[in-house]
């Protein structure tokens, strides 16, 4: 099993937004892409993903919606909402400029 | 952003007025979760039950992940406090005893400090009625050697008036007591009065008529200074309210005055405790209204007969007028001898006297002290009847905890019920005070204390207010610490019985305190009662049950001394002669020496050389009621004799001068001494001079009416060595009979049927009137203590019965082992009782402790005040006891099996 790797404050926005970036899933289903996305290093429990997931939606990042699962179960699928497109792309920006920022520093001699 | 706000408001809508289908949707949700969780594992090959055991321990528990879900909501924490108010209630509702003496406890202490506060401040601190804005008047008076004195001379009442800028207006008055005869009869009426200005300074318009202007007091016109305004009360007594009254006569002390108006409703004069009926002019030009003639001097500036009531002018501060008047009065001492060293003060607050004064400043410190000392007990016993509850709740709180709820949640919980409990005592306690105030209102229409201001003091309910919620949600915050140290499986783990044991040793421990802290406390609350009782107390010091009292109107028809002595002894000799009358006596007042003439003595010797009788010389003698009477005054009056002898009938004009003086005065005069054959000089002022007198007799104490009710300085001198003036004739019937005053009637009308006999009410009825603020405030008073009483006993009975009901559990174990009911009852009596000498011995401590304390603020808490202390103990005793039997005898009767299940 990968090393797991505490989230940053304001991480599991950013990467529950990315997950849904393809397509629109279910819990189980971002937590899963989560995990898979960031190879292991998140794995996101019920207890921070639900919260997460409704904070979004009330913020008109995400709609939800019920849809069949996979195998023929009921589950609430969440799609990115135009507002949460431009999110993901403010996010994704801001967040590639501190890492970068940051690797420019920690590798400064 | 409006986008924004308004996917904002519709999350706020859903989740809270749709709540049911989001609550259903995470529920859906998570349902749907764990299936899919579980599928995957039935995938890998696990079986379905272990597949949907594992998915859940991997949810970490559903409750716990709604929980966090439902904190992210918009607008989750309101949603959230209704559903833990809703919870608090039912959890309240679920312990009837706890919530109704808590309710009961907080609201009958606001309630009752606020009624109690609002009645004593309404009849004996209200601020003068029937005046516009009585808190822009100011009492002017003169200080004299360091002492103040209210009254001034009509000259430097003018020139004060006159030179003032300060000032809005100046205004004089005194008042007497005058034979008033109209057309639906004779009697006394107090009389006012005043300077030309007094109405429009004191802001009053008339009900009917009109009141004084300069014209009624102008030298120049034709008959002015004879016009009398008539109090409404008066008005409507003899005059039935009928506008006819104006323009016709009434006869004040023989001299006729024409009606010229009524005052308003409620209006009393400048006075507050002391009414006036009807108002004269003080004089015409500068001299004085008929009525008054012969009585003063207006031209003097030796000798002060008025006092003043000023209004501040608009903007200006009582510290303006105070330095302005300082100067005029400077300038007066400078200009005219006789006034030297008189300085001037400006007080706040009008018509009241100096004791008056420091007793309105002492009052509300001591009946905050009261109010503060029921609301300890309120809240002492509310808080310790949460602590018990608190012990008892461990389990439920843990077992919330144990099943998701968080901490937090539980806190809030908790404080919740604080403020339930709170809010619910403060609409008691609102209830509560109206009713009181609203009887006593109902009262006060019997027995006029004249129109007490009843508004409810909102300050105090406020103060109270406050003081209840703080408690509630203090005491709510113990056990919610208590549940943040909690662990959860270890309380459940022990079923209750252990944790029992364990903090039964606390919970004792607090049963014991609360005893002991209610001795203190309602100790406490003894000793201030007692000393507010004191401070308003006329306490009769002599014996008026039977008594008849009249006044002889002597003066108005026999002029001549001689006649006027040989008058009064053929009236005595007749009275006294009559066979249903056992005693009689005369006398120029009766106690309390409200209206007596005032002396200023001297040990002989000591008093100023003839003619420097002003100023300084003066006041440094002491002020006396001097009281004119016959032999059998104090034995009628049942004042005792306590050395030398009383006056004798031997006692006349032809023999020295002797006196009778009050223990209190020969105290004042020669401590520790023997005053008899002792002489005291009490040098005339005007006039011709008067010898010293020679004590005979030293007599027992009467209280003076003040509110401080301390004992009269009282030199009694016999009437036939008077100066003058009326005599009263007081008597008592055979076998305790009251006199009609018919028969007095005509037996003076026998001895000359000129004079008028006035008055005839017994004096025990009198003393009623003269004291009723006083015992109105008394008796609420009573009420308070009573309340502390009721609330300390309640507080009690609580504690302790919740101690004993939470053994049931226990007591059923012991009487599945075999305990005899009575057994168990002794048990519990026994430790009650323990309980009970442990808290008490605590208490009796604790008492010491505060006596010492408040001793330091009262004078005289002694012994009385510790059998108040004992007193109170027994209800006490009382209560604690009904609180263990009770539950007690409940518990042995009950089948162990029901008990031990019904935790």
């Amino acid at each position: 099993m990968p090393r797991q790797t505490p989230l940053l404050q304001g991480t599991l926005d950013l990467l529950i937004l990315k997950a849904l970036a393809l397509e629109p899933l279910h819990g189980l289903g971002v937590s899963r892409r989560v995990e898979q996305i960031t190879r292991g290093a998140y794995v996101v429990g019920p207890g921070s993903l639900f919260p997460a997931l409704h904070r979004l939606e009330e913020r008109g990042w995400l709609v939800s919606s019920w849809g069949e699962s996979e195998n023929n179960r009921r589950a609430k699928y969440y799609e990115l909402t135009k507002a949460g497109r431009r999110q993901l792309a403010a996010e994704t920006e801001e967040w590639t400029r501190v890492a970068g920022a940051m690797r420019a520093a920690l590798e400064s001699t | 952003m409006i986008g924004r706000i308004a996917v904002l408001a519709r999350s706020l809508w859903s989740n809270l007025v749709r709540r049911q289908r989001v609550e259903e949707a995470l529920d859906d949700e998570l349902r749907a979760y764990v299936d899919l969780v579980a599928a995957e594992y039935e995938r890998a090959g696990m079986s379905p039950a272990s597949a949907r055991r594992t998915a859940l321990v991997d949810t970490g528990g559903v409750e716990r992940v709604k929980e966090a879900a439902r904190d992210a909501w918009v607008g989750n924490a309101l949603a959230q406090s209704s559903r833990e108010l809703r919870y608090s209630l039912r959890s309240l509702r679920r312990s009837p005893t706890f919530l109704g003496v808590a309710v009961a406890t907080l609201g009958i202490g606001m309630g009752g400090s606020t009624a109690v506060f609002t009645v004593i401040k309404g009849s004996l601190l209200r601020p003068l009625p029937g005046v516009a804005e009585p808190t822009r008047l100011v009492s002017v008076e003169r200080v004299q050697s360091g002492r103040l004195i209210a009254e001034f001379s009509y000259p430097d009442y003018q020139d004060l008036r006159a030179h003032s800028t300060t000032l809005a207006g100046l205004a004089a008055y005194n008042g007497t007591s005058m034979a008033l005869v109209d057309s639906s009869g004779t009697g006394r009426a107090w009389v006012s009065y005043v300077s030309d200005n007094f109405f429009r300074v004191l802001g009053v318009r008339p009900a009917v008529g009109r009141l004084f202007g300069p014209a009624d007091t102008s030298a120049s016109v034709e008959g002015a200074g004879a016009v009398v305004v008539l109090g409404y009360a008066l008005w409507q007594q003899r005059f039935g309210g009928s506008p006819s009254a104006i323009g016709a006569t009434l006869s004040l002390d023989g001299r006729a005055y024409t009606i010229i108006g009524v005052a308003p409703p409620g209006f009393i004069g400048a006075m507050a405790t002391h009414p006036m009926e009807l108002w004269i002019p003080i004089g015409v030009g500068d001299r004085p209204t008929p009525a008054l003639d012969g009585r003063m001097d207006l031209a003097s500036r030796r000798i002060g007969w008025f006092r003043l009531v000023a209004r501040l002018a608009p903007g200006r501060r009582i510290e303006d007028a105070q330095r302005e008047l300082a100067a005029i009065a400077g300038w007066l001492a400078a200009t005219y001898p006789t006034t030297r060293d008189r300085g001037v003060r400006v007080l706040a607050g009008t018509g009241m006297t100096e004791e008056e004064r420091v007793e309105a400043r002492r009052l509300p410190g001591l009946l905050a002290m009261a109010v503060a000392l029921l609301l300890l007990i309120a809240c002492g016993n509310v808080a310790s009847l949460t602590l018990v509850r608190a012990a008892a709740r461990r389990r439920e709180l843990a077992t919330r905890l144990a099943l998701g709820a968080s901490r937090g949640a539980l806190i809030r919980q908790l404080v919740l019920e604080g403020i339930v409990i709170a809010a619910g005592a403060g609409i008691a306690g609102i209830a509560l005070a109206r009713l009181l105030v609203h009887s006593a209102a109902l009262v006060g229409s019997v027995t006029p204390v004249p129109d007490p201001d009843l508004t409810m003091d909102l300050r105090v309910l406020a103060v109270a207010l406050a003081a209840s919620v703080l408690t509630a949600v203090l005491v709510s915050v113990v056990p919610a610490m208590q549940v943040s140290r909690l662990h959860a499986g270890a309380v459940l783990k022990d079923g209750g019985g252990a944790v029992r044991r364990r903090s039964a040793g606390g919970q004792r421990a607090l049963v014991a305190a609360q005893v002991g802290a209610s001795l203190v406390l309602l100790t406490a609350a003894a000793i201030v009662f007692g000393a507010l009782r004191r401070t308003l107390a006329a306490h009769e010091t002599f014996e008026p049950g039977g008594l008849i009292d009249v006044q002889l109107d002597v003066d108005a028809s026999v002029k001549d001394p001689t006649r006027q002595l040989a008058f009064y002894r053929a009236v005595l000799a007749q009275v006294v002669s009559e066979p249903e009358i056992a005693g009689a006596a005369l006398t120029s007042t009766v106690p309390p020496f409200q209206w007596a003439s005032r002396a200023t003595v001297f040990r002989r010797g000591e008093e100023p050389p003839p003619g420097a009788l002003i100023g300084r010389e003066l006041e440094s003698g002491l002020r006396v009621d001097a009281v004119e009477v016959s032999r059998d005054f104090f034995d009628l009056m049942r004042i005792p004799l306590l050395r030398g002898r009383v006056l004798a009938a031997t006692d006349d004009e032809h023999s020295a001068p002797v006196a009778v003086v009050s223990r209190a005065l020969a105290e004042a005069l020669w401590p520790g001494q023997d005053p008899v054959g002792r002489f005291i000089a009490w040098p005339a002022v005007e006039g011709p001079p008067r010898p010293p007198v020679r004590v005979v007799g030293v007599v027992g104490d009467t209280r003076d009416v003040s509110l401080s009710g301390g004992p009269s300085l009282a030199m009694y001198l016999p009437f036939a060595q008077r100066a003058g003036g009326n005599l009263g004739l007081i008597a008592r019937g055979r076998g305790g009979a009251s006199v009609a005053p018919a028969t007095l009637r005509r037996i003076v009308a026998a001895v000359d049927p000129r004079v008028a006999v006035l008055g005839g009410r017994s004096l025990l009825d009198r003393l009623r009137d003269e004291t009723r603020p006083q015992r109105t405030a008394s008796a609420w008073i009573g009420v308070f203590g009573i309340i502390a009483l009721l609330l300390a006993a309640i507080g009690l009975y609580g504690v302790v019965a919740q101690d004993v009901l939470q053994r049931t559990r226990e007591l059923a174990v012991r009487s599945a082992l075999g305990a005899s009911p009575g057994g168990i009852l002794r048990t519990v009596l026994g430790d009650g009782m323990r309980l009970a000498a442990l808290g008490g011995a605590a208490g009796a401590l604790g008492t010491i402790a505060a006596l010492g304390v408040l001793r330091s603020f009262f004078t005289g808490v002694g012994a009385v005040d510790m059998r108040a202390a004992i007193v109170s103990a027994a209800p006490l005793a009382l209560a604690m006891l009904a609180a263990t039997y009770l539950p007690a005898r409940r518990a042995a009767r009950l089948n162990p099996a029901d008990a031990l299940r019904c935790d």
